[in-house]
């Protein structure tokens, strides 16, 4: 299996908090990587830096075999990785249709003169609304297509987030708890979903998350975080099994 | 009868100096409405616009006479292009002097980019005062043509001009564009994060704004005719914001209301007014007035009389 996000001795402190302090992962292909651990462990932080917001301090994240600590964050989304945020960030004065038509990368329209390019434009508008209204029907929120984000309820306004960033069209998602604030139904349809687009797209991703039932259902590998450092990596099995992790984070 | 000529007169005067007042209040919708930037150096733009358009077109017979009062500034050579190329100049001009403030001032925070953007206004203010070779000083420039030299024809040039800038904001802000703009405005990070360069949307946005500021500057100065310095104040920018404000942030036909309302109110409202009390008292009632207007506004319908609505995507597919 191929690696195709790697992060080596990954360092950001934040004056005295050493929010990540010297982490290393790899996620392969085509697989859910899975990222645990206790609150203010750095996992968000890490997120933040892979994802172009922060630069790391010292250390390398690799994507695709190229150097991308210290990119911008519109940089690292155009190579195709893309990240959601951990408390859902719904454009909120936008519709739910603007919000995931906004995501499509190379839009024609994206720019001054390619705005009255009106035959292309309204072709690949209508193309993306066809992916987009499939992907809303897909999430229940269809129905919702013209309400303003704002209006949601959180597990939707999570849902909303998740098909923004699939509408990127990302080789590799970042998800941070993907499910907090969903409801039960809600939380099955996120991880429904996750699995089908590795199955059907070949996406890779890399989720945090605290729900157990999430991570041990569908995360294979697990790593888990503390202190900002790395405390342990293997299957669902043996991280629950670990004692180490019992003490910090399972609660033992 | 003379009646009847002088009230059409007035209305004209004040059909001409609302459209060119919304062409500023369009641009700053798309700054500050669409995008987030509070540009307070809209009379800056205006003022590029107007000198750039003056300079290009004014008749050599006008340095002839400052020349021969003896007056030793002057203006470059003996251009006397036709409005077209001075209109065309201006809106170019003013973006490109928007364009080269931007680079610095739009990595600012929003408020930090609205003081800046004063001290930009203010700094042409003073090349206008003092560059006697570019701009002759504070006397200002005079003889500037008006196209046909008719108030009527040129009425329907501006609302012209009006027409194109409105098409051209509002299908920039339905477009993809418009969109990441609006997301802009909503939340950095994410638009970041979805592959979106923020600050070349920022810039661009910018850029238009400015450069479209330059062309009612153009359109000012062909119609009045004489511009001078002192005309360029803040005065200006504060008008432009109080009825973009009042008309409804983010709605372009919100704004047309605003400035009808606002401009017409300042500029001649106050010829209703009874005259009472000392001469200064009616023109300055019209201040209070707009500013009650304001307060009244901000603090009962934040919004403007028009707000911002949302388009149904069945709409948008059909319409763009
Ligand atoms: N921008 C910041 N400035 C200062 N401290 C921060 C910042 N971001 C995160 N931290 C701190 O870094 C630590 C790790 O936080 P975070 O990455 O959010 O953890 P997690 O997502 O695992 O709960 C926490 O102690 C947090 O307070
Ligand atoms: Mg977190």
């Amino acid at each position: 299996m191929a690696t195709i996000f790697e992060a080596r001795d990954v360092y950001k402190h934040f004056g005295g908090i050493k929010a990540v302090d010297g982490f290393s992962m790899e996620v392969d292909e085509k697989q859910i990587t899975g990222l645990i651990g206790p609150n203010g462990a750095g996992k968000t932080t890490f997120f933040n830096v892979a994802a172009g917001i922060y630069c790391p301090d010292r250390g390398e994240v690799s994507f695709k075999g190229e150097r991308i600590g210290g990119l911008r964050p519109d940089q690292i989304c155009q190579k195709g990785l893309t990240r959601t945020f951990q408390i859902a960030r719904g454009l909120g004065q936008m519709t739910v249709w603007e919000n995931v038509m906004l995501a499509p990368k190379h839009q024609t329209g994206e720019s001054a003169f390619g705005a009255f390019l009106f035959g292309q434009v309204r072709r690949q508008e209508k193309e993306h609304w066809e992916r987009a209204a499939a992907l809303l029907g897909e999430m229940r929120l269809y129905e919702q297509r013209n309400e303003y984000a704002r209006n949601l309820s959180a597990g939707e306004r999570k849902m909303l987030e998740i098909s923004r960033a699939i509408m990127t069209d990302p080789e590799i998602l970042l998800l941070d708890e993907p499910t907090a604030g969903a409801t039960v139904d809600e939380t099955k349809k996120i991880m429904a979903e996750i699995e089908r687009l590795r199955d059907e797209r070949g996406l890779t991703f890399l989720v945090v998350e605290h729900k157990m039932e999430v991570i041990m259902n569908i995360c294979n590998p697990i790593y888990v975080m503390h202190n900002g450092q790395n405390l342990a990596v293997g299957n669902p099995g043996e991280v629950q099994g670990n004692d180490q992790v019992r003490e910090v984070y399972l609660g033992g | 009868m003379e009646y009847i000529i002088s009230l059409g007169s007035w209305v004209l005067t004040i059909a001409t100096i609302v459209a060119i007042y919304c062409i500023l209040g369009l641009a700053l919708n798309l700054h500050f409405g669409y995008t987030n930037l509070p540009n307070f150096g809209i009379a800056g733009f205006f003022a590029v616009g107007a000198y750039t358009s003056a300079i290009l077109t004014v008749p050599y017979r006008f340095l002839e006479m400052e020349i021969f009062a003896g007056f030793p500034g002057g203006i470059p050579g003996r251009i006397e292009a036709p409005f077209i190329v001075g209109i065309l100049a201006a809106t170019a001009i003013a973006g490109f002097v928007g364009f080269l403030i931007g680079i610095p001032v739009l990595r600012l925070r929003e408020d930090y980019l609205a003081v800046a953007s004063i001290g930009v206004a203010e700094a042409i203010h003073y090349i206008a005062l003092n560059e006697l070779w570019l701009t002759i000083g504070s006397a200002g420039i005079r003889l500037i043509p008006m196209p046909f030299a008719n108030r009527y024809i040129y009425f329907l040039i501006v609302l012209l001009v009006l027409a194109i800038v409105y098409w051209v904001i509002s299908r920039l802000v339905r477009s993809p564009f418009g969109r990441v703009w609006k997301g802009t405005r909503e939340d950095e990070t994410v638009t970041a994060s979805l592959g979106k360069s923020i600050f070349r949307s920022r810039m661009w946005a910018w850029v238009i704004g400015c450069a479209f500021m330059g062309t009612a500057g153009s359109l000012w100065a062909h119609y009045a005719m004489a511009i001078q310095p002192g005309e360029f104040v803040p005065t200006t920018t504060f008008l432009v914001w109080i009825f973009v404000i009042v008309g409804g942030l983010r709605s372009n036909k919100g704004v047309l209301i605003g400035a009808l309302v606002i401009i017409g109110l300042f500029e001649q409202g106050t010829r209703f007014l009874p005259s009472f009390g000392a001469p200064y008292v009616v023109p300055a009632l019209r201040l209070i007035i707009i500013g009650v207007l304001l307060v009244a506004f901000i603090r009962f319908r934040p919004q403007g009389v028009l707000p911002e609505r949302a388009t149904a995507i069945e709409r948008h597919i059909e319409k763009i």
